[in-house]
């Protein structure tokens, strides 16, 4: 293991608190198996956390939670030291697939919505509606409808859609985790820039490795479920702006494939545990 | 009776099912959890509900028709019970229903047939459905009733003419709803068959038409439907006998109480017919819906 | 039957400019001209215009009722009569959907009427609404409303209630309110389930008008159909009938022209029907 030394292992690396979710458990109810088991986690203000696992492991979940869509049956979690009490105008998602879209508005419409909901009043709403158009380089594509854009296009509508109420903390859901592979390497070089330019908290959730070292501060990796806990934390050394490829770039995803294998070992492991209790 | 409560849009025999279909999760203030015990616990109440709105229901019929107070235009629930006690205990009655039902189930099935047959030997060429699923669309727009004159002309006053009119209702939506299925069958299943040799006469029989039953089924339940509805309207217009005729012609008797009890009748048996038809075919044809349930 | 009963027509899958256009034009006429020599040889073949006339028989009919005006007269009466009651069924059907989509008690208050009243045909209550409204205008007007609001609610609800969680949920991370998700998100969302219910609910309509006005009014479809009967003038009735057809089938057309245009932004495919 070269990069040891380049990498923190220690799942008690700690942000400063601005997101904590502090010993989570989940279950659909009340003696079922449970999902999440004692998932503890702190997110520094401004920083691009990715957590990646495999699927079904309750990621999605734990990014629920936060969004306040879900709750935790044991455990609590805060939001700037508030505790979580549902969704807010705080925290924009970034929703997998495209079913968030309002398929009877425009791409301009979309994108409006949160700030007609939050009552901001034109000329003001219709700048930030260009400005984040123009972020997301949609800045053309204002009057086309959701059914008439391909699925990288749509993605950048809910990015430009969370980012233009100014919610200082963004969760997205496997954003990219649908579209083909050129797309999705776009639109991770354009997320890091955006992200880079506007100071976001991101919490970030995918299965896939070289994204989660292209756009993460750090790398959260799950165990597969049920009882998904979380297994490590690691530091992503790599400078900014990142580019795939090169000795580094190979050796940190050697580091974390292995590091994602040993999480699903320990997860066979747990099965044995549960065979013999 | 609104046979047809369908939607055109997603949902096709054999989709899964998609969308988080619990919208109370997704907001609200504090934590809610929503275990097996909470929904078992609003089933209870669902049902409680229900009950609830049927009494009271029938409560206010009560109370209005004691307002009203004239039993030959607005009878209470009690009259019409116990109208439709005597209906049920009368023989002659009873094979007016029973007439009425006789001409739905004969004039269903031969419609239905009818409808399959023609279907399938239609779908078997792309042109031939192409040059008359427009007029099927054309002929079903008539209204099967209104068929009632020419039928009689034809056919002589009676169960051949009644015949007539609900296989004329069953035939169009059994035919449209046949061929649909049967160009929804997915390409790459025709063409899965083709790769394993299998000819166009094999491929129709094995791939196509099987793809087509939930369609076919469909179409046959809306036809019910309107099977109802145009045996009752054309006994009403041009019979003699029928529960449809016995609810017009107690009318003339002023004869409220009966007029309700064959109305419920007629409902009652509309539900029974359905039900029936839902749980015999799901059950007969339940791999045609790759795991879908039918309700 | 359940909201989830499928397609009432056909939503045959076939992308628009596949077939030529003119081909499939030619296709479809030559569908009609088939079916009318058909009908011209089974006329010839029973032999007896009064009773089963053949095209020629009846295009002469349509010419003169079209010149006498009784049947521009007639399709005016009975157009008038679905547009209103379905205005109007369609309105109380969707506000009844949207509340029983919206609330699992109302919901719960409303579906044994809901699934009771679906099964008796609206002509069953001709006769006690002959009875309490008198033979006039109000009494077809309460049959269509009966037959249209219904299918109308049932679609709606069933519409409200696929709304797609992670729409709700957007709205929900902006701080939505009750009624702006209600407003911006649910109903839009539920708009092609309610046409839906109203294109069904318009064939019921003409079927209901069509049987009333046989049954008693002074003008309309149904009206030239019973007249034919007693004065044994079947031309009439089939011109009667041929509009009839047209009539409905260019309603129809009408809706899933407009379900083409605006469906696939609502979610629908814009295959959805033909």
């Amino acid at each position: 293991m070269t990069t040891t030394d380049a990498t923190t292992r220690n799942p008690a690396v700690n942000g400063d608190g601005y997101v904590t979710i502090e010993d989570i458990s989940f279950a659909y109810a009340a003696g079922a198996p449970r999902i999440l088991a004692d998932v503890s986690l702190s997110l520094s203000r401004g920083e691009f956390f990715v957590l990646l696992g495999p699927s079904g492991c309750g990621k999605t979940t734990i990014l629920n939670q936060v969004a306040g869509f879900e709750f935790p049956t044991e455990g609590r979690m805060t939001v700037a030291g508030r505790p979580v009490t549902g969704p807010g105008p705080d925290r924009a998602v970034i929703f997998q697939g495209d079913d968030s879209l309002l398929g009877w508005l425009d791409v301009y419409g979309n994108v409006e919505f949160g700030l007609r909901v939050l009552g901001v009043k034109n000329p003001e709403r219709q700048q930030r509606v260009r400005a984040a158009l123009e972020m997301v380089e949609l800045g053309g594509q204002a009057k086309k409808y959701p059914h008439e854009l391909s699925g990288g296009m749509k993605q950048r509508v809910q990015i430009a859609r969370a980012l233009v109420t100014d919610a200082p903390i963004l969760l997205m859901d496997e954003p990219f985790g649908a579209l083909d592979a050129q797309t999705r390497t776009t639109l991770q070089d354009e997320l890091a820039r955006i992200w880079a330019d506007t100071d976001r908290t991101v919490l970030f959730i995918t299965h896939d490795i070289s994204e989660a070292m292209i756009l993460g501060d750090r790398i959260g990796i799950m165990t597969s479920g049920p009882e998904a806990k979380l297994y490590d934390v690691i530091e992503n050394p790599l400078p900014r702006p990142r580019e795939r490829g090169g000795p580094d770039f190979g050796a940190l995803y050697q580091d974390l494939e292995r590091t994602v294998t040993a999480a699903k070992a320990r997860r066979a492991d747990l099965d044995g545990e549960v065979g013999t209790r | 009776m609104t046979p047809a409560s369908a939607t055109d849009f997603g949902e096709r025999p054999g989709a899964a099912p998609t969308g988080d279909a619990d919208p109370t999760r997704t907001a609200g203030p504090r934590p809610r959890r929503r275990g097996p015990r909470s929904a078992a616990s609003w089933s209870r109440r669902r049902i409680g509900l229900n009950l609830l709105a049927v009494v009271a229901a029938i409560v206010v019929w009560h109370v209005a028709a004691l307002a009203k107070d004239n039993p030959l235009v607005f009878p209470t629930p009690i009259d019409s019970a116990r109208a439709l006690v005597e209906l049920l205990q009368d023989a002659d009655s009873r094979s007016e229903l029973l007439i009425t039902l006789w001409r739905v189930v004969v004039g269903f099935a031969l419609g239905s047939t009818l409808g399959i047959a023609t279907a399938s030997l239609l779908g078997s060429s792309r042109v031939a459905a192409d040059a008359l699923e427009p007029v099927v669309h054309f002929l079903r727009s008539i209204t099967p009733v209104a068929w009632i004159v020419p039928a009689t002309i034809w056919f002589g006053v009676g169960d051949a003419s009644m015949r007539f009119i609900v296989i004329y209702a069953t035939v169009f939506p059994v035919i449209l709803n046949t061929l649909t299925g049967m160009a929804q069958a997915a390409r790459n299943k025709t063409r899965m068959a083709r790769v394993f040799g299998a000819g166009r006469f094999r491929t129709y029989r094995s791939v196509v038409i099987p793809s087509a039953v939930p369609y076919v089924l469909t179409g046959m339940r809306l036809s019910l439907g309107y099977s109802f509805m145009s045996v009752i309207g054309a006994e009403m217009v041009a019979g003699s006998d029928g529960i449809g005729y016995l609810i017009y012609e107690s009318r003339l008797f002023y004869d409220t109480p009966t007029m309700f009890a064959g109305i419920l009748l007629v409902g009652a048996a509309g539900l029974a017919f359905d039900r029936v038809f839902v749980l015999v075919t799901a059950r007969i044809f339940r791999r045609f819906y790759c795991g879908q349930v039918a309700r | 039957m359940s909201v989830s009963t499928r397609t009432a027509r056909p939503a045959v899958v076939r992308r628009p400019g596949g077939v030529p256009r003119l081909r499939r034009a030619l296709t479809i006429v030559g569908g009609f001209v088939a079916v009318v020599g058909l009908w011209w040889l089974a006329a010839s073949f029973y032999g007896m215009p009064m009773l089963f006339p053949g095209p020629p028989d009846v295009v002469t009919q349509f010419q003169s009722v079209l010149a006498d005006g009784s049947l521009a007269q007639a399709v005016t009466a009975s157009l008038g009569r679905v547009a209103a009651g379905l205005a109007l069924g369609s309105l109380i059907g969707t506000l009844l959907g949207l509340l029983s989509g919206s609330s699992r008690v109302l919901e719960a208050l409303l579906e044994p009427f809901i699934s009771f009243f679906r099964f008796i045909p609206p002509l069953a209550w001709f006769a006690p609404v002959l009875l309490w409204l008198g033979a006039g205008e109000p009494a077809k007007l309460t049959l269509i409303l009966y037959t249209t609001v219904f299918v109308v609610a049932v679609n709606t609800a069933a519409g409200v209630r696929a709304v797609p969680g992670n729409k709700l949920r957007m709205a929900a991370t902006f701080g939505a309110r009750p009624w702006q998700t209600f407003l911006l998100v649910r109903l839009p969302a539920s708009a092609p389930y309610i046409l839906a219910g109203i294109r069904i609910a318009l064939g019921n309509a003409f079927m209901t008008v069509v049987t009333a006005e046989m049954l008693g009014a002074p003008h309309g479809l149904g009206v030239i159909v019973t007249n034919g009967m007693a004065t044994t003038n079947i031309r009439g009735v089939f011109v009667a009938l041929i509009t009839l057809g047209a009539l409905g089938l260019l309603a129809d057309r009408l809706f899933v022209a407009l379900l083409r245009r605006f469906g696939a932004r609502f979610g629908a495919s814009p295959d959805v029907a033909r």
